[in-house]
């Protein structure tokens, strides 16, 4: 018999290996650093095994993902099985139609559960909307965390291969690697079969400046996903979305500058640790975000944003629709359709379908302008410096306006935020408001500080991270954690009001 | 020459893990600490599995009760009781007739105006009364009476209730109630169970920014300068004093108007009132205009009086009233409207960063005035928020001063029983990073009970009945309560509502049961038109209505 505060410990140990709904396993958290310290210790050891190694990976991710979403990792094995074999079947096939056949079949299978987790309740509230309530019952589906990443993965593999782009993989487990691969698994980036299978049965080789890039990535991405993220958005950005009328202008602005600065670094802080966990263990990821708010032009933004979303979007959707191939309208046809899904991906609402159709209308119109005006330019860097500030801070503000609808509960919150910001601004309370949330405004000083940054700054840094010795390396790691579980335990900010 | 062989650092990856692993617990062992004035948690990498008996208070809201408690002492509940007998009568005069035992220029007057019909008062006996005197069928937080006489002042309230008579709520709170949070779900509940099902929404001040919060009354205002009692250091020495139950004064420009209109809640029929009551202070004579339904005006000429003045309305149906000042004189201040019905009214009275030392900052002799215009059968003082912090378990200064406020409400409300609504439940951060329920909470909760107690006032726990629906963590994951685990918003207050209607309504039950003869209101057959269904009720067409009754 063990002593009772050893198997209460016991106990205790036992229970954070079992899946919790509502702890997700992440990447900033304590458990995830212990679970690495143990996964590397065996990866380094089956490097050179390469069979080993590979079962080894699959086995550590579908834990990861178990951790995530308990047993519908079974969904993940399902689609890694349905996909390999439609694969196999479509490049042996001889004629058009069947390969066709089985895209289709392929992309059914996907979006049929994507359609069936994601947006069935969308589908039952737009049809009670329009036929009344009760006419379909809502229903208790859960959603698989990661799903619309790994779907999205495992279409780009069936297309590839339909399109003759890459020929099928010989082995099922190594496709259920490339599926599940923990780094990028529940939230991107999107990384495509044709950059990943080259590199499953290579031997990890991890050389001292990608050690230095990945513990850069680590740092950056942990400031910006657990320090700036979580804080900014926890004491200021949700109360200001929740109850607009309790704020003033100023403050509902702010709420909004905001939301654009933790959505930015929540997704491209997590897409930074994903892409350096994957070059800790010898794997190279293309970029996800290259400083987005620096865009002078909307369609810029969308070369810098979520790059393995847009680019997914444009091969797999845009160009599918027919492109640009098909006229000058069934461009902006397909544009917009383009950005309506792509807003549909992001959610099921119809705030997300009107971000996206409100992006869709902006980069069409900046097509026109680019064919109708003589010297428009697509890309910042190419305009006069004038030109470049005006387009960043006018492409800011429009996307800011795309946040806004995207975060709001309904439009009710836009127009009560908009209504705020241009009726009932008062400039008086900015003293008051910067002063009562000072750590709040100077994160966001903090944060767009280093977005403004230019690259060549941001690379600097990363070069002398990857020159350090191993030891400051280990300290830098040790602060930003120990800044990390500081938020995490911090207080929460009392609401404050100036609106007396 | 060929480049040697570059170094493979793919076991760097978990010395690093293991190293960092190593740092984080040794930083584990930190205490919490204070640097340059930063409060530092420990950063516990092992918090799932040891956590540390550390406690950190916040030292912010003592000073708040300390200020309260120096008012406290320069407040002489004695004196404050003498001046109010001195200074208020039994009846309320209107501008035609006066009462003898008062100097002119010290009465409270009424000034009316009235528009209603004969044939469309809406009796007591009416169809439309709603009574609601079943049980509560499962586990509820009931209301503690701790006044045992057998014929307390709350027992006295529910008995009025079980009689089918109207009554009227004060709801004198925090920020927890502000925009008519919980007033106004108890307020349709009450109304439902022992009103008219539709007898207004109680009290609105003449301007606030916090005005468009509220969704039970549209309030455009123009021209007024609002203040708060919080901030009275802050406001004209001349409107310091006039602060009343409802916590804003408003001091008008040459020209400042407010127009209410009553709003409907989404899915619920278009809403008016019969009365709407006017407060505002003219200490010299001043001429205001009254616009009902955007339609007709009635100019008023104020006499000068430094006592409190109402224009008191009443016509069929108010749906929306304009008040403006046309030629005001120096000092006048605006308060607010009343709008109300036959059966129920619940006024919701609630001033931000307050832990009831509002109360002692009023102008007790206008409450009392106010009183003696509409009579309040209960007052129910919902603090504690703004007083409790974590680590604190010591609530014995608070107890005092919640006694006093007790006493200076019964002073200038002597009608209404009092009710202490205990503090609300709150979490704050775990050290794993998650929330729990403030170690402070079980503390103020005995503590407020404890003043009830003493002062033989009735209690009702919001944190046991937050607890019973799962406590602030549930609250926030339902979406019913904000981000800092504090507030609550209207999802959350119309749960506290149910709770505590369910708790009164437990009480009235048992007062029914009580009652000498049961009066049991029977159906009698009033004379209904379908005109008179289709003033009370907007939303169903006249003659459906009058089908419905009918049958």
């Amino acid at each position: 018999m063990l002593p009772a505060p050893v198997e209460n410990l016991l106990q205790t140990i036992a229970s954070l290996f079992v899946y919790d709904a509502e702890q997700p396993l992440i990447f900033s958290s304590g458990l995830f650093l212990f679970l690495f310290a143990g996964f590397s210790l065996l990866y380094v050891m089956l490097r050179r095994t390469t069979t080993a190694r590979i079962l080894y990976v699959i086995a550590f991710s579908l834990y990861f993902y178990y951790k995530s979403s308990g047993w519908y990792l079974l969904l993940l094995v399902f689609a890694s099985v349905s996909d390999f074999l439609i694969a196999r079947v479509m490049y042996a096939a001889k004629r058009v139609s069947v390969r066709r056949l089985c895209v289709a079949a392929s992309v059914a299978v996907n979006l049929g559960m994507l359609g069936y987790f994601k947006y069935t309740n969308f589908l039952v509230e737009i049809s009670n909307s329009l036929f009344g309530d009760g006419f379909l019952q809502f229903q208790n589906i859960f959603l698989p965390v990661g799903i619309s990443f790994f779907v999205f993965q495992s279409m780009s593999y069936t297309i590839d291969i339909y399109r003759g782009q890459i020929r099928p993989l010989d082995r099922w487990i190594d496709y259920l690697f490339y599926l599940s691969f923990f780094p990028q698994l529940v939230a991107g980036p999107i990384v495509r079969a044709r950059d990943f299978i080259p590199q499953i049965r290579q031997i990890p080789m991890v050389t001292r400046e990608m050690f230095g890039k990945a513990i850069f990535l680590i740092l950056t991405g942990l400031f910006k996903k657990a320090v700036i993220s979580d804080y900014i958005s926890l004491n200021f950005v949700d109360r200001v979305f929740d109850e607009p009328l309790l704020y003033s202008g100023f403050e509902c602005l702010m709420g909004i500058y905001g939301y654009a600065l933790q959505i930015y670094c929540d997704f491209s802080g997590y897409s930074d640790m994903a892409i350096g966990i994957a070059l800790l263990l010898g794997f190279k990821f293309p970029k996800n975000f290259d400083a987005p708010y620096h865009s002078a032009t909307i369609t810029e933004f969308w070369r810098r944003w979520h790059i393995s979303l847009s680019s997914w979007l444009r091969d797999y959707l845009y160009i599918s629709l027919g492109g640009n191939r098909k006229g000058r309208v069934r461009t902006y046809i397909n544009l917009m359709l383009t950005m309506l899904l792509g807003g549909l991906w992001h959610g099921a609402a119809i705030r997300f379908v009107l971000w996206g159709a409100l992006h869709g209308v902006a980069l069409a119109l900046h097509k026109l302008w680019l064919e109708l005006v003589r010297g428009s330019e697509t890309f910042g860097y190419r305009m006069p410096l004038w030109r470049r500030v005006l387009g960043v801070v006018f492409t800011f503000h429009l996307v800011c306006l795309g946040w806004l609808m995207f975060r709001a509960e309904n439009m009710q919150t836009v127009a009560l935020m908009l209504h705020q910001i241009f009726v009932n601004f008062n400039v008086a309370v900015i003293p008051q408001a910067v002063g009562g949330y000072a750590f709040v405004f100077v994160l966001l000083a903090v944060g767009y500080l280093l977005h403004i940054l230019p690259v060549r700054v941001d690379n600097a840094v990363c070069r002398h991270v990857e020159r350090m010795p191993f030891v400051a390396q280990l300290l830098l790691l040790a602060v930003v954690a120990w800044c990390v579980m500081q938020i995490k335990s911090t207080d929460i900010q009392p609401f404050i009001y100036f609106q007396f | 020459m060929t480049n040697p062989p570059q170094k493979d650092f793919t076991h760097r990856s978990c010395i690093m893990a293991v190293a960092l692993i190593v740092v984080l617990l040794a930083v584990s062992l930190i205490p919490p600490c204070n640097v340059l004035g930063i409060s530092l948690r420990r950063a516990n990498i092992i918090s799932d599995l040891v956590l540390f008996d550390d406690v950190v208070a916040d030292d912010d809201v003592m000073v708040v009760e300390e200020i309260a408690e120096q008012e406290l002492m320069a407040i002489d509940v004695e004196q404050i009781a003498s001046e109010i007998a001195s200074h208020t009568s039994a009846d309320i005069p209107t501008a035609e007739s006066r009462a003898d035992s008062l100097p002119q220029h010290q009465a409270p007057t009424t000034y009316d105006w009235l528009l209603r019909s004969e044939n469309c008062g809406i009796g007591r006996d009416s169809i439309f009364a709603r009574r609601d005197y079943g049980t509560v069928e499962g586990d509820y937080v009931a209301v503690e009476d701790f006044d045992t006489t057998g014929c307390s002042p709350w027992r006295r309230f529910t008995d009025k209730i079980a009689r089918g008579e109207s009554v009227r709520v004060a709801v004198l709170g925090d920020s927890f109630i502000e925009g008519d949070i919980v007033t106004s779900d108890l307020r349709r509940m009450m109304q439902s169970g022992y009103g008219y099902g539709d007898d207004g929404v109680g009290f609105a001040p003449m301007a606030s920014p916090l005005t468009g919060f509220r969704r039970t009354v549209k309030t455009s205002s123009s021209g007024w300068t609002p203040y708060n009692v919080m901030q009275q250091a802050k406001s004209p020495e001349s409107l310091s004093d006039k602060f009343m139950v409802g916590g804003w004064v408003c001091s008008p420009a040459d020209r400042a108007s407010t127009r209410w209109e009553v709003v409907a809640k989404s899915g619920e029929r278009v809403t008016s009132v019969p009365y709407a009551d006017i407060y505002f202070l003219s200490p010299k004579w001043s001429q205001v205009e009254v616009t009902l339904n955007d339609t007709l005006s009635k100019r008023f000429d104020i006499e000068a009086s430094p006592a409190l003045r109402r224009i008191r309305v009443s016509a069929d149906a108010i749906c929306s009233i304009s008040f403006k000042t046309v030629k005001p004189a120096a000092g006048f201040v605006g308060y607010g409207v009343s709008l109300y019905g036959d059966g129920v009214t619940v006024d919701n009275y609630s001033v931000r960063s307050n832990s009831g030392q509002a109360i002692f900052r009023m102008n007790h002799l206008l409450n009392a005035q106010l009183n003696m215009m509409t009579p309040y059968d209960l007052v129910v003082l919902q603090y504690g928020l703004n007083i409790m912090q974590k680590g604190r378990y010591n609530y014995d200064s608070y107890v005092r001063q919640v006694e006093k406020m007790v006493a200076i409400i019964r002073e200038c409300f002597p009608s209404a029983a009092v009710m202490i609504m205990g503090v609300s439940d709150r979490s704050v951060r775990s050290e794993r990073g998650g929330f729990e329920p403030m170690d402070a909470l079980p503390h103020m909760d005995n503590a407020q009970r404890e003043a009830a107690r003493l002062t033989s006032a009735a209690y009702w726990s919001t944190y046991r009945a937050m607890q019973m629906r799962g406590g602030m963590a549930e609250f926030v994951a339902n979406g019913w309560a904000g981000k800092d685990y504090t507030h609550i918003n209207f999802a959350g207050g119309a749960r506290i509502a149910a709770s505590l209607y369910d708790a009164i309504r437990a009480d009235v039950h048992r007062s029914h049961e009580l009652l000498p003869e049961k009066i049991v209101r029977r159906h009698t057959t009033p004379i209904i038109t379908p005109q008179v269904v289709a003033m009370v009720d907007g939303s169903l067409s006249a003659s459906k209505r009058y089908n419905t009754l009918k049958r």
